[in-house]
């Protein structure tokens, strides 16, 4: 039973991997311009997630090695070194955007700029992992994250039509402006499909020292952590639904997305927003900084734990350091953090077929998975997710040229 | 046993468990009249890189030797150590003190361990 | 390192020279066997020789691009066994002739 109560690692992982900046951002940006139309984009972002991260759970607890580990034994270093510098890039700006994150909701609070912020927050953040264990880090934001149910409440509060949400669950063609629809729709799954999350959630239930026993677990904490930040991330988009879309009012500014929450919840609605969007983006922070260090240390074979102290796994607290440091530094420098969310969610979208595609040789190997092999629908999964993932890489770039 | 799938590149563990780096690369023997032996198993960023391009062996090298423990952190394991092949490869071995662990150790020493704050 | 050892992570993905220098194959994989204390070659593995092998499969990390029929029929693969192969240049592999080789 208490395996379950690791439904925490879910919850967690949902928090800083599912809805951070880039999903709050694109979330509202989605119910302004469309309304409930993109719900099924969501859904669909959902699923994959929950595919993904719940075979990520099953190869480390059956195989005693990571998603990285794994990446680097099966495919060799060429496959690592080709694979893992996009990746770190990738991971930076992300890291970035996330730090921005905490640091706008610092500046709604306070009125003083995000710049300033920047280093607060990267200390701040940095401490809580070198003090910290992961255990903490987990229930921690966990529980704070609960704030983000403001999100809920506001959305249900507004009283959306029913039968307009359902609707928009099912996939529907864009009624006009079709470049931003569809170029919503991958933002949105660049945003939710994130490659730190796997990697981060498979180091996990290393450190958790997860067996085979924990299948089980794995799979409700996949789903059900998972299902709490969608049902989070479709707050999000109902409220600006309800809020922006009717008025036609477009999301430029996280200044603006706050308002979502103002109208239903008056002006505590303003510190909840600012509450939910500096813990998820907290989260995400620590799980970002984590996931790449995790995957340096895995990638090239060095001790690593967040459950003893930085000085048993000295380049492994190092990386997470110097990540968070170099990656404030950006924000400091006044880089705008929505800008810089929108440009990261594209290149995620462009690096995730890489991290997906191994999954398909990975799960139905013997020697990692054994006999806990992926079945028919897990195969047909991944094999979709895959190919959907390779869409997406293919015209990102171009989406957001043509009508970001 | 085939040599990608089995050795090369998988995590290699001590006599306790610690980890001690992948697999970069594996020495055969020749031999005259007789098949080649595995000589060796080598772990190192040096070894790795060469498995790029020699000038980015080179670059490493240069940049492990210049600072910190000034080691390059080539560990060469001599294939009597090895006790198990499986899920990890064990070695016969303490990593403490080995090159392997060089830059570990120094950067625990001059780094981490003069971070204020930090319980050691 | 002596004259008579050679890196075995190098030898992967070299080409292999036939008779005349014509490149016969890559060498994708070494196949290993016990004899005693000791693990030896036994044989090994080839695939096919082209630069859009090479980087693909260093790339991946598996010999993905054979397993499509048109690519798989661009050579015929076969084990070498670990006397066929001629390493004294480790950089360039060469065939032995086969004992048994006619012509």
């Amino acid at each position: 039973m208490r395996r379950y109560l690791e439904v925490a690692l879910g919850i967690f992982t949902s928090i800083g991997g599912f809805l951070e900046v880039g999903a709050i951002a694109t979330a509202a940006q989605a119910g302004a311009g469309f309304g409930f139309r993109l719900g099924w984009v969501l859904v669909l972002g959902t699923v994959c997630v929950i595919f993904l991260v719940e075979m990520s759970g099953r190869l480390s607890a059956v195989s005693k090695h990571t998603l990285q580990d794994a990446m680097r034994e099966r495919f060799g270093a060429g496959f690592f070194l080709v694979t893992t510098i996009p990746g770190l890039i990738v991971d930076w700006l992300v890291l970035a955007a996330e730090i921005g994150g905490v640091a706008l909701a610092l500046q709604l609070v306070t009125g003083i700029g995000y710049q300033w912020w920047a280093f607060p927050v990267a200390i701040g953040s940095w401490l809580f992992l070198w003090k910290g264990n992961l255990r903490l880090v987990e229930d921690g934001v966990a529980l704070l994250g609960l704030v983000a149910l403001a999100f809920v409440v506001a959305a249900v509060r507004l009283h959306p039509p029913v039968h307009a949400v359902v609707a928009g669950l099912l996939p529907s063609l864009p009624p006009a402006e079709g470049t931003t629809y569809w170029f919503l729709a991958v933002s949105i799954l660049g945003a939710l499909i994130s490659p730190y999350l796997f990697f981060f959630y498979s180091s996990g239930a290393i450190e958790g020292q997860w067996d085979e026993n924990h299948i089980g677990s794995n799979r409700f904490t996949a789903i059900v952590g998972m299902s709490f930040g969608a049902v989070l991330a479709f707050g999000v988009m109902l409220a600006a639904a309800m809020v922006f879309h009717p008025r036609g009012i477009q999301v430029e500014r996280y200044e603006q997305v706050a308002l979502m929450l103002v109208e239903p919840l008056g002006r505590p609605g303003l510190y909840l927003f600012a509450a939910a969007l500096a813990v998820t983006c907290f989260g995400a922070t620590l799980e970002v900084a984590l996931g790449r260090a995790y995957v340096f240390a895995q990638g090239f074979g060095w001790n690593y734990t967040l459950n003893s102290l930085p000085t048993n796994s000295a380049r492994f607290s190092l990386v997470y350091t110097v990540m968070i440091g170099s990656a404030a530094v950006l924000i400091a420098l006044g880089v705008d953090p929505l800008a810089l969310t929108v440009f990261s969610m594209a290149l995620t979208a462009v690096t995730l077929p890489l991290v997906t595609l191994p999954f398909i040789v990975l799960m139905n190997d013997p020697a990692y998975v054994g006999e806990y092999r992926n079945g028919w629908i897990g195969n047909a999964a991944v094999v979709g997710i895959s190919l959907l993932a390779s869409l997406i890489a293919l015209v990102a770039i171009p989406l957001q040229l043509m009508g970001g | 046993m085939n040599l990608t799938r089995d050795i090369l590149d998988q995590q290699v563990v001590d006599r306790a468990g610690q980890r001690l780096g992948k697999v970069d690369g594996v020495i055969l023997e020749l031999r005259d009249g007789e098949p080649p032996r595995i000589a060796a198993i080598e772990v190192g960023p040096v070894t790795l890189a060469r498995r790029i391009h020699p000038r980015l062996a080179a670059w490493v090298e240069w940049w492990l030797r210049r600072f910190g423990p000034r080691s390059d952190g080539t560990l060469r394991i001599p294939w009597s150590k090895v006790r198990a092949i499986g899920v990890d490869i064990r070695v016969d071995l303490v990593a403490e003190g080995t090159a392997a662990r060089a830059w570990e150790e120094w950067l625990r020493d001059h780094v981490v361990r003069r971070i204020p704050g930090t319980p050691q | 390192m002596s004259a008579r050892e050679i890196r075995a992570e190098l030898l992967l993905g070299r080409k292999v020279l036939g008779p005349g220098d014509r490149v016969d194959a890559r060498i994708e994989e070494i196949v290993l066997e016990p004899r005693g204390e000791e693990y030896v070659v036994r044989e090994y593995l080839s695939g096919p020789e082209g630069f859009l092998e090479e980087i693909f499969d260093f790339a991946v990390g598996v010999p993905l691009l054979r397993s499509i029929p048109f690519f798989g029929r661009r050579i015929r693969r076969r084990p070498i066994q670990w006397d066929w192969l001629d390493l004294s240049n480790p950089d360039a592999p060469r065939l032995h002739p086969h004992p048994d080789a006619r012509g």
